[in-house]
């Protein structure tokens, strides 16, 4: 068997080896913790080389066209009517892998002006690398051993291999400019799942366990730059020159300088972007991306506000009462409702039912399954029967509207069953203290409307171990201006109403 | 004959059959792969909103939006500014005015005199908001307001300003937010329009600029979203009661049979317009019987008057309205939207502002503790202010007995209470005359944002499609001013 064609085979690899390697410094074949020598790369790597660097994203799709072209050609000659393409594909092969040597070259380069993420732009470099190798065997096992059977098959497989690793190196070089989450960013919902890509949830922030002995950067803010900003400014991408993956980092700043001011947040640059208007060109996140939270802003402005530090506790800290609130809602059991609690979605078949049976059932919002219930106008007889026909429902019922209606108290036996009620209107109904004692169970609850109802104080003494519940209307009730104080010491936080003739106690 | 046209047209055959099928096959199953919610959601209910669900959680459930029609003068009524009484009569000076665009009525005067307030001022409540003695029960109030003090507005004239207000733009033709809210969310009262509208007119001066129709109108939205005007008097809604002669049972008949003939259309042509139509008949039929019973305060008991003043008993004053406001709140109006005229004192301000504040300062005050007290100020948003402020400088003769200010759309002072707005805060701050903001300022779309943020709106995605492209009532700006938000 002639075995001459290995001969350039192996003189042109090594010469390719040869060149990449003499324009690389040694090192950045080991570089790993690249955080801290990223800045030196910077600065090392001269301008020529930058400069036909850049021709590199230029020349990537001539090989990728020839490749693929080449790959087409080969196939399709496989059929009778397109036989002649094959004479082509020696041609088209070698533009593909002469194309490709170049773009390989420019690449090297680029990558040596650093600001790419080293996993990615390894992946990238050498999945690039083997395609040009590929394409350099498969154009000389085309063009001297092709009529040998058992070679014609090697070369397909060969070119076939060489396709899917060119599909991996564009990919992964896609992902480099653009981040990685690129292309599947605004998939579809149904596509997204069937092809297995999973959602894009907004990262949840882990909960402090303990307020007393949280620590304000590690406990509080850094978790908000892990799950908002380093996905960009980590060592995989270092967006604006700028690492967020430590204190240190981010107090050293990037490009423009550093982004805290401490005790300054208006002057600093990091919390004047959080705050520019979405479509600003310097807002972060960017548009697109998930966007902090009013509440998260106001605490990273407090934290610089209190000179950015990362040692102290939050109680160290002083905390002006809206924040001790926004920090409280971090805590284990201190998030709001809707958030810490989640619930399947309801069937909508019996959503329906219930519907017909005169009920206004609605979600509460987007992204949770908790529903709003409430009557039409024209109903104004409620019974045991309604309530039971949403029953099925108990789990999603969180706001429950009965107002204005005939419930009385034994037609609410069920209550209880309704365990994730948050908001209760009962008001103008003929309820008293026996539904209150079915109230009692329901510790969710956050919001109760008794106005114009027959409940007394010796009722209201159930809702002592609601200690969730901060709003309660009794006007026009039994209830005693004495009977509501005795609740209010009970309840910490809890507002009562009992109309305006009480307002100025 | 015609009979012949409709077999050839009923004459396709299979190719034109497939070429056409085939296409709308995938289409559909195109449309259903990419928005499955979208393709087999129903909407048969006119009544329900565009948006299935809200994008937020909803922190209001309605709206009563207390528009102070002409301008209320900042600077007599909430933005205390001691400097301008202590220049008294100097010159505005030119550093603080600017490249301000006046209006015809003052940009020719010789000077700028300023003009302090003539009112005393005192900080009230625990949060210590300034309001002046012209306002007694709002002072009282104060705790459960959030005093915005750096809204400003493009708009210069009243027209376009209430427009912008009203649509996000000053020239005519959008919808009303009202509308845009009834569009989006839909009707909790299947017997009262969700968007209504009650007007007064102002003691103080009550021949003043006129109020247009298009106002609450539906613009771009299909009709049904318009806001519907509940006038005082024996007829609220017109063209509702039955023409005399006709009784309830004829009536309905001949709804019932119109109906009947609405639906054979609709069978035929699909158009959903016209089971817009249908529901809109049904509806003027149950409101024969809710808007009187709406209206009809009798069962109102003595209290309410001592809490909204006596004025309250008389249909048509602002008091009335507001009492009718709270009625229709406690019904689910989505949105309840009064017009106060009378606002507009290029001249005149110590004897027509007082009349204006004893009008509406003792009723806005009421009803929201009224609504505080049976539960509905949680999940009601109470908006009060006017399309502009005024000016710091007199326009006219500035004397110890009168003096008037001219509109100024650079900063003014309104309102907002319940439905997730913070309470008993002030947001903002203007400059030592009151004629720009020093920090903190909120645009008409800033505050159009931030009122369907808190009805669980994202007023980017609250689109209508028309003259080939989509519509909002932020147009391509407004930001959610968050630091209001509870």
């Amino acid at each position: 068997m002639n075995r001459t064609f290995l001969f350039p085979v192996a003189i042109l690899l090594c010469l390719l080896s040869v060149i990449l390697l003499h324009t690389t410094p040694a090192d950045a074949f080991f570089l790993n913790e690249s955080e801290d020598l990223l800045a030196e790369t910077v600065s090392e790597s001269s301008d020529i080389s930058l400069f036909f660097g850049r021709f590199h994203p230029v020349l990537v799709h001539l090989p990728i066209g020839f490749l693929l072209m080449a790959f087409l050609l080969e196939f399709m000659s496989l059929i009778k009517r397109y036989e002649q393409l094959a004479h082509a594909v020696p041609f088209v092969l070698l533009m593909g892998f002469l194309s490709g040597l170049f773009s390989a070259a420019t690449g090297w380069l680029l990558s040596d002006g650093g600001g790419y993420g080293e996993d990615l732009l390894w992946l990238h470099k050498w999945l690039g690398i083997s395609v040009v190798v590929l394409s350099l065997a498969a154009w000389l096992l085309r063009i001297t051993l092709y009529d040998d059977p058992f070679y014609k098959k090697i070369f397909r497989v060969t070119l076939t291999v060489m396709v899917i690793v060119l599909i991996g190196a564009g990919h992964y070089g896609g992902s480099l400019t653009h981040g990685s989450d690129y292309l599947f960013r605004y998939m579809p919902e149904p596509v997204r799942s069937w092809i297995g890509v999973e959602e894009e949830e907004p990262e949840q922030l882990s909960l402090i366990e303990n307020l007393e002995t949280a620590h304000v950067y590690r406990d509080v803010i850094e978790p908000i730059f892990a799950a908002r900003c380093q996905s960009c400014h980590d060592p995989d991408r270092t967006e604006g020159e700028l690492l967020m993956t430590s204190y240190e980092n981010l107090m050293r700043g990037g490009e423009s300088g550093p982004p805290i001011e401490p005790h300054q947040a208006e002057e600093s640059d990091l919390y004047r972007r959080l705050r520019l208007p979405d479509r600003h060109d310097d807002r972060m996140p960017p548009r697109g991306r998930t966007q902090l939270t009013a509440d998260q802003i106001r605490l990273i402005g407090w934290w610089i506000e209190q000179g950015a530090p990362s040692d102290p506790l939050v109680t160290e800290l002083e905390r002006p009462g809206e924040i001790q609130t926004i920090l409280e809602r971090l805590t284990v059991g201190g998030q709001p409702f809707f958030e810490r609690v989640q619930v399947a979605q309801a069937d909508p078949q019996i959503i329906e039912e219930a519907q017909s049976r005169g009920f206004r059932i609605s979600p509460v919002s987007e992204g949770t399954a908790f529903l709003h219930v409430n009557t039409l106008q024209s109903k104004t007889s409620v019974t045991a029967e309604d309530i039971e026909a949403l029953l099925p429902l108990s789990e999603q019922i969180t706001w429950l509207n009965l107002s204005r209606t005939s419930v009385q108290d034994d037609d609410l036996e069920l209550l209880p069953e309704f365990r994730n009620l948050t908001r209760l209107y009962l008001q103008h109904t003929g309820i008293s203290d026996g539904t209150l004692a079915r109230v009692q169970s329901l510790e969710n609850l956050e919001y109760l409307n008794l106005y114009a109802t027959g409940v007394t104080d010796a009722g209201l003494s159930y809702l002592e171990s609601l200690q969730n519940l901060n709003t309660l209307y009794l006007w026009q009730t039994d209830v005693t201006a004495d009977g509501a104080i005795a609740l209010r010491d009970r309840i910490s936080g809890i507002y009562i109403n009992m109309g305006v003739e009480f307002e100025e106690e | 004959m015609s009979d012949e046209i409709y077999k050839c047209n009923c004459n396709i055959n299979r190719r034109h059959f497939l070429s056409k099928t085939s296409m709308g096959l995938g289409a559909a199953a195109l449309a259903s792969l990419l928005s499955p919610a979208l393709l087999f959601s129903k909407k048969s209910d006119p009544s329900a909103g565009a948006l299935d669900t809200p994008h937020v959680i909803p922190k209001a459930k309605r709206i009563i939006f207390l528009f102070q029609s002409g301008g209320p003068s900042q600077h007599d009524l909430f933005d205390y500014k001691p400097k301008l009484t202590e220049l008294e009569g100097e010159d505005l000076p030119d550093s603080v005015m600017g490249e301000q665009r006046l209006t015809g009525m003052t940009a020719n005067q010789s000077g700028f005199p300023m003009a302090g307030a003539r009112w005393k001022f005192k900080r009230h409540g625990k949060s210590g908001a300034w309001v002046s003695d012209l306002l007694p029960h709002t002072a009282g109030i104060v705790d459960d307001l959030c005093f915005l003090k750096t809204v400003y507005t493009e708009e210069i004239n009243h027209d376009p300003a209430i427009t912008f207000f009203q649509t996000g733009s000053p020239q005519p033709g959008l919808p009303s937010i009202g509308s845009w809210l009834s569009y989006g969310l839909g009707s909790e009262n299947e017997n009262l329009p969700a968007f209504t509208v009650l007007i007064s007119r102002g003691t103080g001066r009550p021949f003043d600029q006129p109020l247009y129709s298009r106002l609450w109108g539906s613009g771009i939205l299909p009709s049904l979203h318009q806001g519907v005007q509940f006038r005082a008097g024996s007829e609220p809604v017109l063209n509702l009661k039955n023409p005399k002669g006709m009784k309830k049972i004829t009536r309905r008949n001949m709804l019932a049979a119109l109906k009947d003939l609405n639906e054979l259309h609709l069978n035929e042509y699909g158009d959903p317009e016209i089971t817009t139509r249908i529901s809109q008949y049904e509806m003027a039929y149950r409101m024969q019987t809710s808007v009187p019973e709406t209206m009809d305060v009798s069962d109102e008991p003595e209290s309410t008057y001592e809490l909204y003043g006596e004025e309250a008993r008389t249909p048509g004053t602002y008091a009335a309205n507001c009492l009718l406001a709270r009625r229709l709140a406690e019904r689910d109006v989505r949105f309840i939207q009064l017009y106060h005229m009378g606002w507009d004192q290029h001249d005149g301000i110590p004897n027509q502002l007082p009349l204006q504040c004893k009008d509406v300062d003792q009723a806005s005050a009421a009803l929201v503790k009224d609504l505080k007290q049976r539960g509905l100020l949680d999940d009601t948003l109470v908006i009060w202010g006017g399309e502009f402020g005024r000016t710091a400088y007199c326009q006219g003769p500035l004397t110890k007995q009168t003096y008037g200010r001219d509109h100024h759309p650079r900063c003014f002072t309104m309102w907002m209470a319940g439905g997730g707005i913070k309470q008993g805060i002030t947001y903002g701050e203007t400059d030592d005359f009151g004629y720009n903001v020093v920090r903190d300022p909120v645009h008409i779309h800033d505050l159009q944002a931030t009122i369907l943020h808190l009805m669980g709106v994202n007023h980017e995605r609250l689109t209508y499609r028309a003259q080939g492209r989509r519509f909002r009532l932020t147009d391509v700006h407004g930001e959610v001013v968050h630091d209001i938000v509870a």
